[in-house]
C-alpha cells in the first residue's frame, strides 16, 4: 500500500525511509563501538602475555579491526549525508549495550567484548553477506557462541540485551536483516515502487552536507561523499553493502566479512591469549574499581561530547574557506570532532581502560560509551561556549582520572597528563577557531604537570 | 673562498631575509631519521596500530626524535646496505660554505661535517609537535619543529670548528600552552611555487633520485619479500618483514605519495645568543636566517630528506 503502512518489507514513504535511515544510523555506531572495544583489548608489544611475535601478528589485527570500525564511522557519515539530502535531521543516538536488534533469522545480540574467537564469530555473523550463513568447523563450533551468551566473559552474570527500538518497524517497515534494510532504502531512493510519497525526495542542500568528496580517502581508506540524489544516494548504499558483505565486490576484497574471518582463521591457527579479558559489556556495578569507574565515566564523557560535535557540525554546517587557517563555529567543530576528540581522547582513554583493573580479580575494565540520560536527545548546539564548557569539564573529569591513578595505577599518569594536555588544548583550540572566549590561564592551571610532560 | 649570489634552501621559493653582509651561508642536506606515530593514531602512540608508520618486533619504541645523524643501528634495511654502498647520503652534513661580502678563515673546515638538530632538558628531543591537528595540521602535513637548537660541526671526533644556537620562543611555556601565533614562524609550510601536494616535488624527486614512486614501493616490496623467503629469521623477525608488507600495501598511495612531499621552513635563529667555537668573527647575537626543506619521506624506512642554508651575520 502507498500509505505507509506497508509491512512487506518496502519503504513506501519519507517517513518510512527516514525512520529506515535512522535505524541503519544507529546499527552502524553500534557496531563501530563493539569493533573498536574489541580493538582496545588486543595487546600490545612488551604487555604481559604475548611474545615479539605475537604481538606483531596482534597488532596485524588491531589494524584490521580499526580500519572496519573506521570504515563504519564512513558508514555513518554517509547515512547522515542521506539524511541531510533528503531534508531530514541527522542522527547520532544509539541504544545502550548490550543490545539486541530483530534484523536477523537469529536474533543478533551486541555485546562490549574482548577481541577472541567469540566476539570475532559475532563480527563475522554481522557482517556475513548470507545472514543464515553457519560459523563452520574451522570456528571450532562457535556459530552458537554468534547467536547466544558469550562464553569467554567474565564470571559475572550475563547482561540480558534490551530491545533495540526499530524506528522503521514502528513505521509499519518489516525488515530481515541489514542487507534487506539496505536494499529497501535503495528501492527507496530511487522509487522502483513508483510511490507518489517517494518523489522529489532530495530536497536537501548538498552544500550542507560537512563531508564533502572523499577528503580522506587517499590517506585513510575512508570514502565519504556529498549525496545529492539518487545516483549519488545509491553509490553510498553500495559502497555500505561492498565495504560490509562484500557484495558485488571483486575476488580477493577485503570486505568486513573478508578481513574478520581472515582474522579469526589466524588466531586459530595459532591461538594464543591476544587481548586483555575484559569485563563483557563493563558498567557500574560490574565494575567497581574506583579508579575504573572514572576513566569509564570521563571516557563515556569525551564520547558524547564528540557526538555533540557531530550532530551539530551536521545541523549547523557552513562550507568554510578552502584556504586560510580555519575559523568560525563550523571550522572549529569539524577541526576538533575527528583527530582531537577520535584520537587524541577516545582511543587513548579506551586503551587505559582495557588494562583497568575492574574490581573482579583477573578482570579488567572497558568502554560503556554511555550516553547519560540528560544528554539522550543530543540536541544540536550552535553555541561555541556549551562545547568550550563540555571540554573544559572533560580536563576536570579527567583530571580526577590521573588523582586516583596516582594510588591504584601510577604508570597511568604520564600518558593521562598526555591526555589532560590535548583536552585542554582542544578547549582552547575550540574557542579560538569559533570565536569564543575562555580563560586560558584557568584552563591550563587545571592541568597536571610532572617532569617530561613538556611539549 | 668564493661569493658566488646568495641563494635560498636549495631553488626553493621563500628565502628567509639575508643578514645583511658580511655574512657566511653554509649549505647543508642529507637523509634524517624520524620514528613517530601517523594519524589516527594518537601522537603518544609508542608503536602503532593504525597509521602508516610502525615500529616492529625487534625495534625499540617510537621517540619522535628527529635525529639528522642517526647511527646506522637505528636503521632500517635496505638503508643500512645503502649507506654502507654509499647510494644514500644517510646524515645531514655541510656540503659547501660560501662567504658573501667577506672572509672567514676556517668556515671550510665545516664542510663535510654534521649538523645537528639538539635535544634540551626541558623541551625535550627535536620532534614534529603535532598532536593530531591540535598543533600544526595533520591534513596539510605542517607541522612546528621543537626545540630547534641547530649545531654545525667540522667533521671527525675533535671537530675544530663548531657553532650552535638556539631559537627561542618569544612567550615561555609548552606547546600545548602556547597559542599558534608564537610558533607559527617555525612550521613547515607547503612550497609556495608549486601545486602544494597535488604535484610532487621535482627538487625532491631530483635530491633522492626517486621519480616512479611505484615502482620504488615494489622494488622495496619485492626486497623485504627476498628477506622473508631467506633463511636465519626467528619467528618475531618473519612477524616484523610480514608487518612492513603489510604496511606498504595497505597504505598504498598514502605512504608513496609522502616521496614527493616537500615543507619549508623559513625563519630566523634568535632571542638566545649563538656560540661559535674555532671561528673568529660571528656575530652572536644577530638573528641567524635558516632556510630549508625537509622532505621526500620514505615510510617504511621513516626516514626523509633535508636541504639548506644557514647564515651566519659577521662582524664587520
Amino acid at each position: 500500500m502507498a500509505d505507509g503502512t506497508d509491512f512487506t518489507g518496502v519503504i513506501s514513504s519519507k517517513d518510512q525511509l527516514v525512520a529506515a535511515l535512522f535505524d541503519l544510523a544507529e546499527i552502524e555506531q553500534t557496531v563501530m563501538c563493539q569493533y573498536l572495544t574489541a580493538a582496545f583489548t588486543i595487546r600490545r608489544a612488551g604487555e604481559p602475555g604475548v611474545d615479539a611475535a605475537q604481538a606483531e601478528r596482534a597488532r596485524r589485527w588491531a589494524a584490521g579491526v580499526s580500519k572496519v570500525a573506521r570504515q563504519e564511522m564512513e558508514h555513518l557519515a554517509l547515512v547522515n549525508n542521506l539524511l541531510l539530502a533528503i531534508g531530514a535531521a541527522p542522527h547520532f543516538w544509539r541504544p545502550p549495550f548490550p543490545v539486541a536488534y530483530g534484523y536477523f533469522p537469529v536474533d543478533l545480540e551486541f555485546h562490549l567484548m574482548s577481541f577472541g574467537p567469540d566476539s570475532l564469530a559475532r563480527f563475522i555473523r554481522f557482517e556475513a553477506p548470507d545472514p543464515t550463513v553457519a560459523i563452520g568447523p574451522e570456528t571450532g563450533g562457535l556459530a552458537a557462541a554468534a547467536g547466544g551468551p558469550s562464553s569467554g566473559g567474565s564470571p559475572l552474570a550475563e547482561v540480558s540485551p534490551g530491545p533495540a527500538r526499530s524506528h522503521a518497524a514502528e513505521l509499519g517497515v518489516a525488515l530481515g536483516s541489514v542487507q534487506d534494510l539496505l536494499t529497501a532504502v535503495r528501492d527507496a531512493v530511487n522509487n522502483v515502487h513508483g510511490f507518489p510519497a517517494l518523489d522529489d525526495l532530495f530536497t536537501g542542500d548538498p552544500n550542507k552536507e560537512p563531508v564533502q568528496n572523499f577528503p580522506l580517502g587517499f590517506a585513510m581508506n575512508i570514502f565519504e561523499f556529498t549525496i545529492s540524489g539518487p545516483v549519488t544516494a545509491t553509490a553510498a548504499i553500495d559502497l555500505m553493502l561492498e565495504q560490509g558483505e562484500g557484495v558485488r565486490a571483486q575476488p580477493d576484497f577485503s570486505s568486513h566479512y573478508v578481513t574478520f574471518s581472515d582474522i579469526l582463521a589466524e588466531l586459530l591457527a595459532a591461538p594464543f591469549g591476544a587481548a586483555w579479558p575484559m569485563v563483557q559489556d563493563p558498567a557500574p556495578g560490574r565494575v567497581s574499581a574506583p579508579y575504573a569507574l572514572a576513566l569509564m565515566d570521563a571516557m563515556s564523557y569525551a564520547y558524547v561530547t564528540t557526538l555533540y560535535m557531530l550532530v551539530s557540525w551536521y545541523t549547523f554546517f557552513h562550507p568554510e574557506s578552502a584556504s586560510g587557517p580555519p575559523s568560525g563555529f563550523s571550522a572549529a567543530l569539524q577541526e576538533m570532532s575527528i583527530g582531537p576528540m577520535m584520537t587524541m581522547q577516545v582511543r587513548p582513554l579506551g586503551e587505559l581502560l582495557t588494562r583497568a583493573p575492574s574490581g573482579l580479580a583477573g578482570w579488567f575494565a572497558g568502554p560503556q560509551w554511555a550516553i547519560a540520560a540528560a544528554d539522550e536527545p543530543l540536541v544540536p548546539s550552535d553555541d561555541p561556549a556549551f562545547f568550550v564548557d563540555r571540554l573544559v569539564e572533560l580536563v576536570r573529569r579527567e583530571v580526577v582520572v590521573h588523582s586516583l591513578a596516582g594510588s591504584s595505577q601510577p604508570a597511568d599518569q604520564p600518558r593521562l597528563e598526555y591526555i589532560i594536555q590535548s583536552a585542554a588544548r582542544t578547549a582552547m583550540d575550540f574557542a579560538a577557531i569559533s570565536g569564543s572566549s575562555i580563560d586560558r590561564q584557568a584552563v591550563m592551571a587545571l592541568v597536571p604537570s610532572s617532569a617530561g610532560a613538556s611539549r | 673562498m668564493s661569493a658566488p649570489a646568495p641563494q635560498g634552501a636549495g631553488g626553493s621559493a621563500g628565502t628567509p631575509p639575508l643578514p645583511p653582509a658580511p655574512s657566511l651561508q653554509i649549505d647543508f642536506e642529507g637523509w634524517y631519521l624520524v620514528r613517530l606515530t601517523t594519524d589516527p593514531d594518537p601522537t603518544d602512540d609508542r608503536r602503532g596500530v593504525s597509521g602508516y608508520t610502525l615500529a616492529v618486533a625487534g625495534e625499540p619504541d617510537f621517540d619522535s626524535w628527529i635525529r639528522l645523524n642517526p647511527p646506522l643501528s637505528q636503521l632500517r634495511e635496505p638503508a643500512v646496505s645503502l649507506a654502507r654502498l654509499g647510494a644514500m647520503r644517510v646524515g645531514v652534513t655541510v656540503s659547501a660554505v660560501h662567504a658573501h661580502g667577506g672572509e672567514l678563515a676556517g668556515a671550510e673546515q665545516l664542510v663535510g661535517g654534521p649538523v645537528e638538530l639538539l635535544s634540551d632538558p626541558e623541551r625535550g628531543n627535536p620532534q614534529y609537535v603535532g598532536r593530531n591537528s591540535l598543533i600544526g595540521s595533520d591534513e596539510t602535513i605542517q607541522f612546528p619543529i621543537d626545540p630547534f637548537i641547530i649545531q654545525v660541526s667540522a667533521p671527525g671526533p675533535t671537530p675544530t670548528v663548531s657553532l650552535r644556537r638556539a631559537d627561542v620562543l618569544p612567550e615561555p611555556g609548552a606547546m600545548w600552552q602556547l597559542p599558534s601565533t608564537v610558533w607559527s614562524y617555525r612550521v613547515g609550510v607547503i612550497a609556495p611555487d608549486g601545486d602544494g601536494d597535488a604535484v610532487p616535488s621535482m627538487e625532491v624527486m631530483n635530491a633522492i633520485n626517486v621519480y616512479d614512486f611505484y615502482e620504488y614501493y615494489r622494488d622495496r616490496t619485492r626486497y623485504l619479500q627476498s628477506l622473508l623467503a631467506g633463511d636465519g629469521l626467528d619467528d618475531a623477525g618473519r612477524e616484523a618483514l610480514k608487518t612492513r608488507l603489510y604496511a606498504i600495501e595497505f597504505f598504498g598511495d598514502r605512504i608513496r605519495s609522502r616521496l614527493g612531499l616537500k615543507r619549508i621552513w623559513d625563519f630566523a635563529i634568535s632571542r638566545a645568543s649563538g656560540s661559535v667555537e674555532g671561528l673568529a668573527g660571528v656575530d652572536l647575537e644577530s638573528p641567524w636566517p635558516i632556510s630549508f626543506w625537509m622532505g621526500g619521506f620514505d615510510g617504511d624506512l621513516m626516514m626523509g630528506y633535508m636541504r639548506g642554508s644557514l647564515f651566519l651575520p659577521l662582524l664587520a
